[in-house]
Formats: structure tokens, sequence, C-alpha cells
């Protein structure tokens, strides 16, 4: 009777282990390529930074905003290792998805200014923007398939309005102005990257190799 | 004269600066650099000016942007002269610090540049560690590989995920004079295949973290490949074997194949074809023999063409036949049968009408129409409309199945527009069945000779009938003599 028993938990641990080992792996590939998405963005937004900066005037820096101008500054986010170990999947997705959310439109704005940018390199950065906006696109819509396999506490995404931002009319507020967003956004992808690399990696539980 | 000479010096005395004893205020520091080495904590070192000939101590300051108060540096031994180690408790990254040093001495103080940090664009990682290169021998061939293994530098966080390195190698032989650069991406192993016999190979590896910047090169690791002999000779059987293959496949294909081929390659030329000719007789013949034969049928062909019209031009009415203007060629009788005034000819809808009736015509065998090229219909607009219709109708459709037929004009002509020479055609753009002729919409001035036009008209399969477009340049909307296929009727009810 005992043995019996004992076969029958036994075959419901090995069958509730395959559904959890399958539905991690799934979890494991989505995580994966997010994380090569995210990677891809912020070595993007890393080099179009220094496209920018290659011509960029030494008064503009002492015009440039304090980065917690930021449109996104006001979000709390983890800011060194331990806090970001202590954060829970959950609540890392959802500062993910609200930070991707929140430069939707500010892109799409850049993007529309960049051909008339004051700068010899303005195609390659155009070009380079409209790759940027694909990979936020895409990297968010794999994310919303994400957060549907996990509870409905990832999805909360906090709002974070962009108000336009005024561009200026002479070329050095422009471009000012310009390589600010960048800049924000470039500390922005690199939260992003972290976080999901982070997250990753406590996925990968039963594929140590992915870490 | 003591005092005197007092005097004078006094003001040397009391001078702010020193002639003879040599010292002054600090000169001022210089920012060196600020470096991360695994995203936790971060260091910054400086170069200080001259001190001026007196100790001199150092302060650095720092303020974070998240705050407004000014804090000291936490630590400035750990890292060495002039630097500031700031710890993991003290360190936050995303967070820009905003740095300054002040030297100070007995004589003043002096403040370097501020410098703006954010731990993010400092990332400098130590270089890979335990890099091991060695020539390996696949279990299963002769042929050497050389594989390199190395380990992440210490004391980064690569199980957390808070850091994952990418490596890249560099690869020389000693011989040669440039490296070959390898990517290894998070892999902590790379092997190459297919080494010379009797290299030395060096080799280093280097790291960077999150696309920032790359370490220095891991010290040189040196690997020696034996002299082997290579196994060139399997690769040669393989060659063979498949390129005999290829051969035999290919000579099966062609001689199953060789009609096909011979029909591609040589084609059948055509021989001469004249009816009645005959290459014997070429030959052998006479040359009255070979006439007649030729010319057997009356070569060379001659069709009559008297009997061709160029236009036939239907009027609604006798008066306005009378009236027209247009051509130069006036009817001078009211005998319509007559036939024999090319290019134009003129005939009333009526005359038309009864001819037909004469000659019992049926719709598929017009003895007119054979001789007509083409049709220019004359409306006078100002009669009743309904009579109109019917009369085109009547008058496309009794000849619209001759084949010879490519024009049909159909104008509408008020009495003024009779005095002008305005020429509206419509286009044929497509041939039904059965007693059809489809008309194009808009009128367009004729600017080349009446002949045939396929143009952008629809192919002209079968010439045996036409049909009015209701829509066409006709006067009058749909009528009752339209039936419900789309047919006109011949005549009206």
């Amino acid at each position: 009777m005992a043995q019996q028993k004992s076969i029958g938990t036994r075959l419901h641990l090995a069958v509730l282990c395959m559904v959890v080992s399958c539905q991690a792996i799934g979890l494991n590939d989505l995580l994966e390529r997010a994380a090569q998405r995210s990677d891809k963005l912020h070595s993007l937004s890393t080099s179009l930074m220094s496209d920018l900066d290659s011509h960029f005037p030494p008064l503009g820096r002492m015009l440039m905003p304090r980065p917690s101008m930021c449109h996104t500054s006001s979000l709390q986010t983890p800011n060194d290792k331990q806090q970001t170990l202590r954060v829970t999947e959950n609540e890392l997705l959802s500062l993910i998805r609200s930070l991707l959310q929140a430069w939707s439109s500010p892109l799409f704005q850049l993007s529309s200014e960049a051909p008339n940018l004051p700068h010899p390199a303005a195609s390659a950065i155009h070009s380079k923007l409209r790759e940027l906006q694909d990979h936020t696109q895409s990297l968010g819509d794999g994310l919303d398939i994400l957060v549907s396999k996990m509870g409905p506490s990832s999805q909360l995404i906090s709002a974070l309005p962009f108000n336009g931002g005024d561009v200026g009319q002479d070329k050095t507020s422009r471009l000012v102005n310009f390589n600010f967003l960048m800049s924000c956004f470039r500390r922005d992808s690199h939260k992003i990257d972290s976080f999901l690399k982070v997250l990753r990696c406590r996925a990968a539980k039963i594929r140590p190799e992915a870490c | 004269m003591w005092e005197k000479v007092l005097v004078n010096l006094m003001p040397l005395l009391l001078l702010p600066f020193p002639i003879c004893t040599g010292v002054s205020p600090p000169g001022q520091p210089v920012h060196l650099y600020c470096r991360s080495p695994e995203k936790e904590t971060f260091t910054c070192r400086w170069e200080p000016g001259s001190d001026g000939g007196l100790p001199t101590t150092y302060i650095l300051y720092y303020q974070r942007e998240d705050s407004d108060e000014t804090f000291e540096c936490p630590d400035y031994q750990s890292a060495g002269d002039h630097s500031c180690f700031f710890d993991r408790t003290h360190t936050s990254i995303w967070v820009t610090y905003n740095i300054t040093i002040v030297a100070s001495n007995s004589l003043g103080r002096t403040r370097s540049d501020p410098l703006e940090v954010d731990v993010m664009n400092i990332v400098y990682p130590n270089a890979p560690e335990n890099l091991t290169a060695s020539v390996e021998f696949l279990p299963s061939e002769d042929s050497p590989y050389l594989l390199m293994t190395w380990e992440p530098p210490h004391g980064l966080d690569v199980h957390s995920g808070w850091t994952t390195p990418t490596y890249q190698l560099r690869i020389k032989q000693e011989k040669q004079n440039e490296w070959e650069e390898y990517v290894s991406g998070k892999q902590t192993q790379f092997a190459i295949y297919s080494l010379p016999p009797e290299a030395l190979f060096m080799v280093q590896v280097q790291c960077r973290i999150d696309h920032g910047l790359w370490s220095e090169w891991s010290p040189m690791v040196y690997a020696e490949v034996p002299n082997y002999t290579r196994s060139d000779k399997s690769d040669w059987i393989v060659v063979g074997v498949s390129l005999s293959f290829i051969v035999l496949v290919g000579t099966c294909i062609l001689s199953v194949k060789r009609k096909y081929i011979k029909h591609c390659v040589l084609p059948p030329v055509p021989g001469p074809k004249i009816k009645g000719f005959d290459g014997q007789l070429l030959k052998n013949g006479r040359p009255e023999d070979i006439l007649n034969a030729v010319f057997q049928q009356g070569f060379p062909p001659t069709v009559s063409c008297k009997d061709q019209l160029e236009y036939l031009v239907v009027f609604d009415s006798k008066e306005s036949m009378m009236n027209s203007p247009t051509e130069s060629h006036r009817p001078t009788s009211t005998e319509t049968t007559s036939m024999l005034d090319p290019p134009y000819f003129y005939a009333d809808l009526q005359s038309i009408q009864n001819l037909s009736a004469q000659q019992q015509i049926d719709a598929s065998e017009n003895p007119i129409a054979k001789h007509i090229n083409n049709i220019k219909i004359q409306v006078n607009s100002q009669n009743n409309r309904d009579e109109e219709l019917h009369m085109d109708r009547t008058a496309v459709n009794m000849f619209c199945t001759s084949t010879a037929i490519g024009y049909v004009d159909v104008s509408n002509v008020t009495e003024e527009e009779l005095n002008e020479n305005q020429l509206n055609y419509s286009k044929v753009s497509g041939v039904d069945t059965n007693n059809v002729l489809l008309l194009q919409r808009e009128i367009v001035q004729p600017k080349s000779p009446p002949f045939r036009e396929k143009g952008n008209l629809e192919e002209f399969t079968s010439q045996r009938s036409c049909y009015l477009d209701k829509t066409g340049p006709i006067p009058g909307g749909v009528n009752t003599g339209l039936k419900d296929n789309g047919y006109v009727d011949t005549m009206p009810m």
C-alpha cells in the first residue's frame, strides 16, 4: 500500500517536473531571445551616441540638461547589483516594459528630426534610429508574449509621459537636445539590457550553461 | 639712511609671493580616469599639480545626481596614491557623479575641473585569466587542432548575470606579421582546425562587458604544432569518386535523351516548300518546265481591290446627307446602290434598310459589308433620340458581320457641327462572339490612317459580330431595343 502510494507520488512528481521544465524551457528561450535583442539595442544606441559625439560643439556640453531631467528618471529603478538581485521577476519585467513603452513616441520624434539634423553623419544616424525603433518594437512584442506566460502582476506598466520636448530653433540647441535625448535612451537601454540578463540567468537554473 | 632703505625694501617684504623661499599654493590637480572593473565598484585617479614646495593634501569631493549633498571620498588607500576607491556601498550605477579634487597647502587651495562620471560609461574589466593553448588530436583523424581555454577575470559576477563578458582572441604564427582576430562571444573556449605542421602559435585574449571598453590583452601563451603528415589522400579519393559519379549520371541522362538534345543543339532546318516546286525538276528539268510548275497558280497573286470601299458613311436622313460638307465627294444622285465612288460612299439609313430588305440579307451574310472597310455613321442629334439610336444600331449591326470592317465611326452631329470639319471617331475596343462590337468611350481624333488598330484594344479574335456599348458616345440612353443579354435588337419594335 505504502509502496503504491510512493510510486503514485513519484509519478506525480515526475509529471510535474516535466511540465515545469517544459514551461521553464519555453520561458528560457523567450528570455534568451529578449536578452539578445536588448543587447543589440544597447549596442546600437552606444554606436549612435559615439557618432553624435564625434561632432559635438564643446559649448553644447555646458548647455546639456542634467540627466535627472530625462523623462524616465521619475521611475524608481534599482541602482546597484544588490538592489537588482532583490527585485522580483514580475517587478523587473514591469520596469523593463515601462521603460520600453516610454520610449516609443520619443524615438518616433527623434527619427523624424534626424534627417534635418545639422550633423555630418545625419543619414547614418537616421538609419540607425530606424533600426533602433524596429528593435524596440520587436523587443516590446516579445516581452508581451513573455508576460502573458507569467502572472498578471508582471503586466503592470507605469506610464511615463513624454511632453514632446522643446527642440529649439538654432543649430546648437537642436543638436544639444538630440544628444540629450539619446543619452537618456542609452542609459535606459543599458538598464533594460542589464535587467534582462539578470532575469535570463535567474531562469536558467535548469540549464546553467546559459549563464 | 637706514630708514630709507627699510622703507624701500618694505613693499618687497610685504609682497604676497616669495622670492627666495620657493613655496607656493599647490598647482591644479588633473583627473586621469575613473574605472569600474565589474560594475560594482569604481576607482578614480588623478595627477597632482606641483605641490608648491609645501606638504599638500588632496581631498576628493563628489556630488550625486540624486542629492544636493557633497560627500568626501570614502577610501584613499586601497587603490594607491592619488586615488579614491568607491566600494559597493558607495557605488551606484545609472547615477551621475560630479567629482572635484581640491589640493590644499598652507598657502592656499586649488580646485580641479569637475568630472562627470556614470559607472555605466567607465566599465573596464581586467583581462581574462588562465589562458591555455594546447594542440589536440581528434580521435578519428591524424590532423591536430588548437584548443584555447580561459576564465573570466576574477571578481566578475557571471553567475547572477550582472555582468556578461564577451571575448575576443588574437592568434599569430611566429613567422607571420599580422594577427588574426576571432570573436568568441560568451564562450570561454575556442578551437582552430587545419593547422600547418611544425608551427609555433602565439595566443592572446581580451574581454569586454555590455559593449563597453575592451580590456587589456592577456599575457601571451604559446603552442607548438608537431610535425605530422597531412593525409590528403582521403580528400582526393572523395573528390575522384564524386566526380566519376557525376560523369556517370550525366552520361546516362545524355544517352536517354539524345534525341531531345540533338533537337536542341542541332535544330532541323525547314526544307523549301514552294507549292508545285520540285527540287528534282530544278536539277534535271528544263527552264520552261520549272516556270510552268511555279507559276501555275497565277503568280503573283492578285486581289481585286476594286470592290473594296474605304468608307461607308450612313446618314440618318437624306437631308443631312445632302447637307454634309465634311467630305468633298457630294453625292450627286439619289441612287444609293451605286458602289463605284471609292473611297467614300454615302448612304442614308433608310436606303440601306431597303437594300437589306431587298436582298433578304441574313445577319451573317452581308454582301455589302464584305466590300466595306469602315463604317462612318453620322447622326443628326436634333432628331428624335430613339430613332437615332435605332439607326445606329441597325446600321452597325448590318455591317458588323463583315470581317473586313475595322473601324466603326459614330458621329453625333448637330446642324452646326455639320458645318464644321469635326471628325469624331469611336474606336473599336472589343469584339464579342455574337453580333456585338465594343466601342471605346472616349471620342478620339484620328491621327493615323484608319486601319485596324490593336493597340490597347482587346484582341480581335473573332470579327464576326459586334455590339454597341451602351455607355459609348451614342446619343440617348438605354433603350428598349436592348435585350437582356446585352445584345442589340436589329429592328426597333
